[in-house]
């Protein structure tokens, strides 16, 4: 239980108590709601995150620790603001250099603690990752098993030649 | 490295990664995953058309995929004209305007400026 009346205890969902400041948990829009809807009693008692495990919870809030000073994200104009792929910052290009399946571990948590920042560099990571591979290739990675026919595939191969390089 | 996509990755999720692959030949590589791929990709392939150049091959190989599937012609949101001058024409939502789009490309390749200017304000409606 944390002491410090600006800090705050989550428990991942496998029993794990992690003690971070307010601010920095408050990245998260789910856990900030739940303050504001708690009041004081969230500062004295342990907040629940039933969908995350330690490491994953660790590792996101690295993330809130890193950005805690970011300024809040401009309201919700994501259809010409979107970033260009390429764009993830340094800093955040290391932290997403982990095994895929942690990969996707952020993603999913930061999904469920929204965490939109977070999220939009996850996506992005992976999209960067499957950048100018081929349909194999792509199968590969996600383990994803090929259901056309070889007919179909031709015929979608034929139908895709205009966004084709050349 | 195997993946969890299909058992438990949300949709919604998938989309979103897919929302952040702007490579039109990536997103082609992508519906030719799997059919589910191919259904959820086709909205973000077909979102946005590249022109190679004012005569190029890509407006011909897009009238053929829209002879094909007329429907892919509603997900058109921008049309980005060659360079030098890389005009963005931005499509209002067509709803049956696949056709229009027809039009809109007929006109073009026949050379008939005149219908395919009045078409063209017709589909983007009063765009620069």
């Amino acid at each position: 239980m944390a002491t410090e009346s600006n800090k705050i205890t989550l428990v991942s969902n496998d029993g794990a108590e992690v003690v971070v400041d307010r601010n920095v948990a408050e990245r998260s829009m789910l856990i900030k709601n739940m303050m504001e809807d708690l009041g004081e009693a969230a500062m004295t008692q342990s907040v629940p995150i039933p969908n995350v495990n330690e490491s994953v919870l660790k590792k996101v809030i690295e993330w809130c620790e890193h950005h805690k000073n970011d300024p809040p994200a401009a309201a919700d104009d994501d259809s010409d603001s979107r970033k260009k792929t390429t764009d993830i910052e340094e800093w955040d290009q290391k932290f997403m250099q982990v095994d895929q399946e942690m990969l996707f571990e952020i993603i999913l948590a930061s999904n469920y603690l929204d965490i939109k920042p977070l999220l939009d560099v996850g996506c992005k990571t992976v999209a960067n990752m499957i950048k100018g591979k081929s349909p194999e290739e792509i199968r590969k990675t996600f383990n994803i098993t090929n259901d056309f026919t070889p007919e179909e595939e031709e015929q979608i191969r034929r139908e895709n030649e205009w966004a084709e390089d050349r | 490295m195997a993946l969890r996509f299909r058992r438990g990755f949300p949709e919604e999720l998938l989309l979103h990664i897919i929302g952040s692959v702007e490579h039109p030949n990536t997103l082609a590589a992508l519906s030719l995953v799997s059919h589910y791929f191919h259904k959820i990709t086709e909205p973000y392939l077909y979102s946005t058309v590249v022109q190679d150049e004012w005569t190029g091959i890509v407006m011909l190989l897009f009238l053929r995929t829209l002879l094909i599937k007329p429907h892919v012609g509603r997900h058109v949101k921008k049309w980005i004209g060659p360079s030098p001058n890389r005009v963005i024409i931005e499509m209002k939502p067509l709803g049956e305007g696949s056709l229009d789009l027809f039009y809109f490309l007929v006109f073009y390749l026949l050379g008939h400026k005149d219908k395919y200017y009045k078409k063209w304000y017709y589909i983007i409606g009063c765009g620069s």
